[in-house]
């Protein structure tokens, strides 16, 4: 076993907050802590709120007499009037280190500070020097700004990246009462002899992680009193500005992980999620330039992986206790996922991540979707992306994108991480966002008005040897007749005057177009016409459009029924 | 129809552009629960066996509940091999399903990852540890935080 040199103490977990401190004291901190951090009071309100706690109790003190005893004068002195020395208290923060970002928005190179002896202001580089390719011209942007502080210039990052130390969290999390013995039970399942049909009641249960090897080539949870624990990663997008239709669009990315050792309902509450860094804005990285913000993470993962890192205490064992941690799935939307584990855009010809499932020139209908294709493999994956990074230019680099649809991710330095099935497809957006709503498209059921002619609300099929009876004219009439009925015509026919405007617009078409259609599709007619001797156009066209509208309207309306009479 | 209280509640106008994009969990409650009894109610009593219309209806019908089936498996809490299966058969006819009634529709890159997902269930088991819920929660309350818009002040401010 490798002997572990990286130590991290969290020993200011374990040591008692504010003892010996008066109780007056002690409650005013926590109430102000939890006010700034979890009820989102501002600094300033928190000033506020101090000074007037100390009045109030000033205020009480004086109900005993005029003068102060010199205990009481000191309780007074010692509530402080900044929030942030409440909150240094409960030593919330985790460590950061904040890093340089390249402002240009095809670069996004990132750079960590460096210290200058003990001095706390961070250096660092004033331009950025990332070549893509060897040779190639530096970036060359500027990366910093002066800035004046209490006398002294400092030069700040332009576009800083905050980056949250996962060690310091992991301390945090082991020191906790009961968490370390839960997330190693949480192998219990995954080691015991299940057989595999049985069922699955958590990600343990499941192959991936019954057949985790560890670097030693055993499982990963066979260890010698060593901590060992997995992870999944989620990276996603969002505007921080709130998701209005009218707002502003800026776009920032959460890059987060989730320890799976814990059991499911303690897993995802937010103290024990890690939030490693907000990818700042206003647009997201493009292509592969999300791998400088990764880096970092996966400099430290493959850390946690090799050598493992030491806790200099842990909840319990008290003289410390090595930890390896892995990373083993991947959740993201489709679009972030791709970018995380570096495979080209849905739109790419190679369309599938886990297979060889490809877009067709002749297949305008994607027919080559419905089928699962020959599955990827973690070799063919690694070689391509490794044709992608050794490219000695763009024009090389392209075509090894157009040929496999891979490109680098930082990912891939871990050793243990297999591209073709850590990166799993999210159920949230594939089935519920995806299919679910595209299901109630092609019922007809059109929630907003964006998608027009793509969606088959209708599709309506007219025998080719009917149509050939008809004289060109009449040909005409029933292809814009078809067209007009299968765009998205329903809710103006809900109104009076819609049905008017749709009337006057199938009264132009011929008499036969309109007759056929009305056979074709069986649309009925009223019972008052069914016995003319001869039926002319209105007739038809009110069938027809009677059809159409109930054809969805039918579903809405039994829908709304439904949730009308939900009496809860 | 009366609910349970911990089902999501959705739109009850449900099609008109006031109650704004329905969440993620809103069109599961839609899909799962409202669509398939609305869909059993309007057409499954249709009889007329020779009429064009009703059996397009049923066959419409059948196929809409072949992705249900499919959603309902692969939202479940526990997962076998065995559902794991029947996912992928009931998500494959659905797509046949799909084709045969309409033969212009263009099939999405969705609908082939739904495809997968059958692969997942078996290698990551339920659902429930590798979907981005929980995720998109935390950046609600990202969102939430009270800022000043001025992106990226704040922490030299505390230097």
């Amino acid at each position: 076993m490798q002997t572990c040199t990286n130590n991290t103490s969290p020993a200011h977990h374990f040591k008692p907050v504010l003892q010996d401190v008066n109780p007056v004291l002690q409650v005013t901190f926590f109430m102000v802590t939890v006010c700034h951090v979890l009820l989102g009071v501002s600094r300033r309100g928190c000033t506020f709120m101090l000074r007037m706690v100390q009045y109030i109790i000033h205020l009480t003190l004086l109900r005993l007499g005029p003068h102060l005893s010199q205990g009481d004068e000191k309780l007074l002195s010692d509530i402080p009037t900044d929030p942030r020395a409440t909150e240094k208290v409960f030593s919330l923060d985790n460590k950061t280190t904040i890093l340089a970002v390249c402002p240009n928005p095809n670069c996004h190179f990132t750079y960590e500070p460096t210290f200058q002896g003990d001095s706390p202001i961070p250096i660092y580089p004033d331009i950025c020097s990332h070549q893509e390719f060897k040779g190639e011209r530096k970036c060359g942007t500027l990366l910093v700004k002066p800035q004046r502080m209490n006398g002294h210039t400092i030069h700040l990052p332009i576009k800083p990246f905050i980056a949250f130390s996962f060690k310091d969290w992991l301390g945090g999390l082991l020191s906790r009462s009961g968490f370390e013995k839960k997330m190693d039970d949480a192998w219990a399942s995954s080691t015991n002899g299940l057989t595999p049909s049985q069922e699955m009641k958590d990600i343990f249960d499941a192959e991936i992680l019954r057949n985790f090897k560890g670097f030693d080539g055993q499982h990963f949870s066979i260890s010698d009193k060593e901590g060992r624990y997995v992870f999944s990663l989620c990276v996603d997008y969002f505007n921080p500005l709130g998701n209005k239709q009218a707002g502003k669009k800026k776009s920032i990315g959460l890059i987060s992980l989730v320890c799976l050792n814990l059991p499911p309902d303690m897993r995802y509450k937010p103290e024990n999620m890690f939030l490693f860094g907000i990818i700042p804005g206003p647009s997201e990285p493009p292509l592969t330039c999300l791998n400088h913000y990764l880096r970092p993470l996966v400099d430290m993962l493959l850390e946690f992986w090799f050598t493992g890192i030491r806790f200099s205490r842990t909840c319990t064992y008290y003289y410390g206790r090595v930890v390896r941690c892995a990373l083993v799935c991947v959740v993201s939307n489709l679009p972030a996922a791709r970018k995380i584990s570096g495979f080209a855009s849905i739109h790419h010809t190679q369309m599938c991540a886990m297979c060889h499932c490809t877009r067709r020139q002749h297949d305008s209908l994607n027919d080559s979707f419905a089928t699962l294709g020959m599955r990827r493999t973690n070799e063919e994956i690694r070689n391509s992306a490794q044709l992608y990074l050794d490219a000695a230019d763009e024009k090389e680099r392209s075509e090894a994108v157009h040929n496999s649809g891979i490109r680098w991710s930082e990912l891939l330095r871990l050793p243990y991480f297999d591209t073709s099935c850590f990166v799993v497809v999210d159920a949230m957006h594939n089935l519920f966002l995806g299919l679910v709503k595209e299901h109630f498209d092609i019922l007809g059921i059109q929630l907003n008005n964006t998608k027009s002619r793509t969606t088959p609300s209708i599709v309506i099929n007219i025998p080719e040897e009917s149509i050939n009876k008809l004289n060109k004219h009449e040909r005409k009439s029933i292809n814009r007749l078809i067209n007009m009925l299968e765009a998205p015509i329903k809710t103006e026919l809900k109104s009076q005057g819609g049905y008017d405007v749709y009337f006057k617009r199938l009264s132009a078409l011929h008499r036969a177009a309109l007759e056929l259609l009305c056979t074709a599709v069986g649309a009925p007619l009223k019972p008052k016409h069914v016995n003319k001797s001869k039926l002319n156009k209105p007739d038809f066209i009110h069938s027809i459009l009677a059809w159409v509208s109930i054809d969805t309207f039918s579903i809405l309306c039994a829908y709304q029924t439904c949730v009308a009479t939900n009496s809860s | 129809m009366i609910t349970p209280s911990w089902l999501t509640s959705v739109p009850t106008n449900l099609g008109e552009p006031s109650h704004g994009k329905p969440k993620a969990d809103q069109w599961r409650t839609l899909g799962t629960t409202y669509l398939p009894i609305s869909l059993i109610r309007l057409w499954d009593q249709l009889e007329d066996v020779d009429d064009m219309r009703s059996q397009q209806c049923k066959r419409l019908l059948e196929v809409s509940l072949f992705l249900i089936s499919a959603v309902v498996i692969a939202s479940s809490r526990t997962t076998s091999l065995e559902k794991g299966e029947l996912y992928l058969h009931y998500m494959q006819n659905y797509l046949k399903g799909l084709r045969e009634l309409f033969p212009q529709y263009r099939f999405l890159p969705n609908q082939h990852m739904a495809l997968h997902l059958a692969e997942y269930l078996r290698l990551y088991g339920p659902v429930h540890s590798w979907w981005t819920f929980p995720f998109e929660r935390l950046i609600g309350m990202l969102q939430r935080i009270p800022n000043n818009f001025q992106n990226g002040q704040f922490f030299f401010l505390s230097f």
